[in-house]
């Protein structure tokens, strides 16, 4: 039996649109005894399992992933495996690229994300909502409110919760800063693989300013502890969301003028030139989403179903490599900023007139099942939540680190170790969120 | 002369005792202590013996002058060490290997003391025939000994030539006290020794015998063979006396082999091949030195040239020396750990310091420094000689002399920097690399261990003491003194001075720096703590080695045009693969004479018996007309 729910990445509004792709798998998971599969067509999401979906080729990296990604082997005069990791420079989390090379070609590649495996999905089971939402945001932490937003949707639709919308705008102007940190940080690991000291501190300085930022926002760096089930644990003040929006604005001009440079460099371009190229047709067999989807020319946003984010620019570039990937996040930021810019003026225009109340719906006896996603900074992120007499008894959590360390491993072989830091840091996957 | 014909008959007798392998080297040793003694004795009072007349006109007979006795010195060391290693390794062959290890050494004698082409032929022929012998002892050697057999013989070929040339101008196959020869003798002869110093692209034979061939002789291939070729080269010049043409040609055909030895060797991963190609390397820059002093003395009557020619010839000197002692050590010290672990790939005979012994370990240790020029080692003075030397060239008067120079001189550099990429590989994973973990094969080895420590002294005090040997060398005037360097540690690389170096002095800074450190690591406060390398976090598995392949692969791919490098993948199984362009060359000239031979076979033996007779009666005729 398929179940399709039509739900976009904040709430449950749909905004029709005809831009649907081919299906893609997102997670398999068990309820009642029955394997259930997360399908997603571009713009909707449908629970269902039918036996096509095991040729998809992701499959068996669903299946299996919480261990090694990839099953790679190769043999030959001087053939070795060249672990990098679990504890080493450069890698900011454990986790084991088992690299296999006669020298400088990578010739196929396995991902160990299991260092990182918390067990967070079966922790969860049996906590109420409230109780989860900690959990939840630690799976992460460069995604945590992406997390704890995706988590709160699903509960929000099976409570059958309707946001204010200035909560909800709240919770636009949170999920674009976590955007703008993310992406920076990406710029700014690749300017740091390429060694452009200068640009390097220039854009690490745009990533602290912008954590100040979210600090101001929430009074966490990371954004955690402020989002809640229908509502914010925290409302900035108008004079903060000012603040923000000078800042941002400051921001937004230093970084339009360094990635003006950037575009002019050409020892930094061909670092990320033509490394590590998706096709559109192994993004969307595989299950890529965000930066990576539309960096190969697919114009595909969560947010672009949902009304509250009005005349939502998708950038997209048709290459496929991890310059596109850094020009799309680059542009994101700045279309990010526009939307917090939006979203103040608006609660500005509107906190007078539109009476602020937050639903105060009690779920203790609550059992239903829904799916709430949100489009993070590298991707969809997906929670199938099952809740009965409200607590959760299920959950499946679809994170697109999984999809971009699966694209790291079937894009770098044929590369040459120079290009690996190029690859892997252009997708912005954590081995955190792969493994939870 | 008694003394060379005493050696001699010690060869003879280790023919004789071939039914006792320890008795056959023991003759092998004895006769090497004799060539030493002969080598030293003649220095400086040049020894010829009686003629034998085989017809009339035609006389045979022995000469030991001050060329011959220096490469005697030489060769002579190598010899010794090799007998004496012989008497374990030697085990683990036939008996007969005995009397092919005496008939080499006696032919190689016989080169260096005949007074005439028909000693010298004989000498060649025998340490060649003797020594492709030697290469069948293995198994499945077929290939490889009829590659050397071939070459050895393009070499006599090229040798029989030169000296009916030789005769044609002279009436005579003395190769004594003559002083007047055809540029077709040059030629000729050049060509014959340069096959057989494995200079490029005479050297692809060198890839399989070097690597099948028994340990010991690998060693004499290597080191005294080569060393043959050497000597031939100074015999050739002595007599026709160097040009500037035969000096540009050789310095640009040295300076290619040894760029090209040093590039294939830091890309070998055979822990045989590797210094095979640093042989080709070697004698690259010995014929560059040769070619260097032969241009310089084109220059010598113009200011500040007049000691480069000089200068450079005792380079080429210097290097053979210091090549044959380390060659011969390397090639040992390989031999014994091969034999232990039996295994041929560096990546697998891994571990030596701890699996195999220290010995050959610091072999391998000291002979790699040797090559990569680290002092004080003799390999170290030697290299710093050529250099010297190319850096002198500015002082040539026509730029395109200069230019080639430089060109030279780059391509030596270049050289001398990837043997010390090729010999990093060799040490830091044969002798100092960690083990498998594999037992490694017990065999009785003491007579190879002092074989071992014989050479490695050598090679230091061959270093350190090298003002002393320049002296003994006749090069007096390369050697001053300079501050508190006291006369004649110093040597000069040119008169006025040029470049100065002191071995001796040096070692002695070293010994002090070395020693202040040491006193406080042994009485100092003993807080070390040792640890594995950190890995990642985890002991590395076995598949996580970093292999030999690896090591050079960079190099490879960026030479990879050079190198015809191919990364070849069939499904799981995939490798890097490099061919050296020379082989296409034998690999075309085979392919070709095969069509030819095909061809003509089926003109003749197309079943036709008349036609067949008539080709018998027409070679018959051909060969009777001209032979």
């Amino acid at each position: 039996m398929s179940e399709q729910l039509n739900i976009t990445a904040l709430n449950n509004d749909v905004i029709s649109s005809s831009n649907k792709n081919p299906e893609r798998l997102l997670g398999i998971f068990n309820t009642a005894g029955e394997s259930k599969c997360i399908l997603f067509d571009g713009k909707n999401f449908i629970i269902d399992c039918h036996d096509k979906v095991k040729s998809y080729p992701i499959y068996d990296i669903i299946k299996n992933r919480n261990s090694v990604i990839g099953k790679s082997e190769f043999f030959g005069e001087g053939v070795f495996v060249f672990r990098y990791g679990p504890v080493t420079s450069w890698l900011v989390e454990p986790g084991v690229f088992h690299i296999y090379t006669y020298g400088e070609r990578i010739l196929g590649m396995n991902i160990d994300v299991s260092y990182k495996s918390r067990n967070i999905e079966q922790r969860l089971l049996g906590l109420n909502p409230t109780e989860a939402i900690p959990l939840v945001e630690n799976i992460c932490g460069n995604f945590s409110f992406s997390h704890s937003l995706a988590f709160t949707n699903s509960i929000e639709n099976i409570l059958g919760i309707e946001l204010n919308p200035i909560i909800k705008s709240y919770k636009i102007i949170g999920l674009e800063l976590e955007r703008i940190y993310n992406h920076l940080y990406v710029f700014s690991q690749l300017a740091n693989a390429a060694a452009q000291k200068v640009l390097t501190s220039q854009i690490q300085f745009l990533f602290e300013e912008s954590l100040r930022t979210n600090f101001i926002f929430s009074q966490f760096r990371y954004l955690k502890k402020l989002n809640n089930i229908g509502k914010l644990n925290f409302y900035p003040d108008k004079k903060t969301l000012n603040t923000i929006k000078e800042r941002l604005n400051k921001l937004d001009s230093v970084l339009k003028n360094l990635y003006e440079r950037t575009l002019d460099s050409k020892n930094f371009l061909d670092r990320l030139h033509a490394t590590s190229i998706i096709s559109p047709e192994y993004a969307l067999q595989n299950s890529l989403s965000g930066p990576t989807l539309r960096a190969c020319g697919i114009k595909e946003d969560l947010r672009q179903h949902d009304k509250f984010y009005e005349d939502l620019n998708i950038p997209t570039i048709s290459f496929g490599d991890s310059l596109a990937r850094l020009e799309v996040r680059v542009e994101e930021i700045f279309e990010s900023i526009k939307i917090i810019n939006d979203k103040i003026d608006f609660v500005d225009k509107v906190k007078g007139l539109v009476p602020f109340e937050e639903p105060n719906v009690p779920f203790e006896n609550i059992t239903g099942s829904s799916i709430g996603a949100v489009e993070s900074p590298s991707g969809i992120i997906a929670d199938y939540v099952e809740l009965e007499n409200g607590k959760i008894k299920n959950i499946y959590i679809s994170t697109p680190s999984l999809f971009g360390f699966n694209a790291i491993k079937d894009s770098l072989p044929g590369m040459i170790f120079t290009d690996f830091p190029f690859s892997v840091d252009s997708f912005g996957s954590f081995f955190a969120d792969a493994a939870r | 002369m008694n003394y060379l014909f005493i050696a001699l008959g010690f060869f003879i007798l280790g023919f004789i005792l071939t039914f006792s392998r320890r008795l056959s080297y023991l003759a092998a040793l004895a006769g090497s202590v004799y060539v030493f003694i002969a080598g030293v004795t003649s220095l400086n009072i040049p020894q010829v013996s009686a003629a034998y007349y085989l017809l009339p006109h035609i006389s045979i007979g022995l000469n030991i002058d001050r060329t011959t006795s220096l490469f005697f010195i030489v060769s002579s060391i190598s010899f010794a060490a090799l007998s004496f290693y012989s008497f374990d390794f030697g085990r683990l062959f036939s008996r007969k290997m005995g009397l092919f290890f005496n008939l080499a050494l006696f032919g190689m004698v016989l080169v260096m003391s005949a007074a005439d082409s028909i000693v010298f032929i004989i000498g060649w022929e025998l340490m060649t025939i003797a020594l492709t012998f030697q290469i069948l002892e293995r198994r499945n050697t077929m290939t490889e000994a009829f590659q050397f057999l071939a070459f050895g013989e393009a070499s006599t070929m090229f040798l029989l030539l030169g000296f009916a040339a030789l005769y044609f101008t002279n009436n005579s196959f003395s190769l004594i006290n003559i002083s007047h020869a055809s540029t077709l003798f040059l030629v000729l002869t050049t060509l014959g020794f340069i096959i057989k110093m494995d200079i490029f692209p005479f050297h692809t034979w060198i890839i399989g015998a070097y690597s099948k061939a028994p340990s010991h002789t690998a060693a004499m291939l290597s080191a005294p063979l080569t060393l043959m070729g050497v000597y031939g080269l100074v015999r050739v010049i002595s007599i026709s006396g160097s040009t500037k043409w035969w000096g540009i040609a050789v310095l640009v055909l040295g300076a290619v082999s040894a760029f090209w030895g040093a590039m294939f060797s830091s890309a070998e991963r055979s822990v045989k091949k590797l210094p095979a190609y640093s042989t080709v390397e070697n004698n690259g820059m010995i014929l560059t030195a040769l070619g260097l002093s032969a241009i310089a003395s084109f220059y010598s009557a113009n200011k500040g040239v007049e000691t480069l020619a000089d200068f450079a010839f005792l380079a080429a000197l210097f290097i053979a020396f210091s090549h044959t002692i380390a060659k011969t050590l390397l090639f040992i010290s390989v031999g014994h750990a091969k034999e232990a672990l039996q295994k041929e790939d560096i990546d697998l005979v891994r571990g030596i310091w701890r699996n195999v012994g220290k010995l050959p370990a610091f072999g391998i240790l000291t002979s790699g420094l040797s090559f990569s020029a680290f002092p004080p080692t003799i390999g170290f003075v030697g290299e710093w000689m050529i250099l010297e030397a190319l850096f002198q060239s500015y002082k040539f008067m026509n730029n395109v002399d200069r230019i080639i120079a430089a060109f030279a001189g780059i391509m030596v550099a270049l050289a001398i920097g990837l043997a010390t990429f090729a010999m990093v590989k060799l040490i830091g994973y044969t002798a100092l690399g960690p083990d498998h973990g594999e037992k490694a094969h017990k065999f009785p080895s003491s007579a190879m261990k002092i074989s071992e420590i014989f050479l490695i002294l050598l090679l230091f005090i061959g270093g350190i003491f090298s003002p002393y040997l320049i002296q003994l060398l006749g090069y007096g005037k390369f050697l001053s003194g300079l501050l508190a360097v006291p006369d004649p540690l110093l040597i000069v690389s040119a008169q006025p001075i040029f470049g100065v170096l002191s071995p001796t002095m040096l070692t002695v800074v070293i010994i002090f720096l070395i020693i202040i450190p040491l006193l406080f690591f042994v009485f100092g406060k003993k807080k070390v703590r040792k640890v594995d390398a950190w890995n990642g976090a985890l002991p590395l598995s076995e598949e996580e080695y970093y292999t030999v392949p690896a090591y050079s692969f960079t190099l490879e791919y960026i030479l990879r045009s050079v190198f015809r490098m191919k990364e070849k993948r069939e499904g799981y199984i995939t490798e890097v693969q490099n061919k050296d362009i020379a082989e296409y060359i034998y690999e075309f000239i085979g392919k070709t004479i095969d069509k030819i031979s095909t061809a003509i076979g089926r003109i003749i033996m197309n079943g036709r018996i008349s036609l067949y007779i008539l080709y018998i009666f027409i070679l018959f005729l051909l060969v009777f007309l001209f032979i």
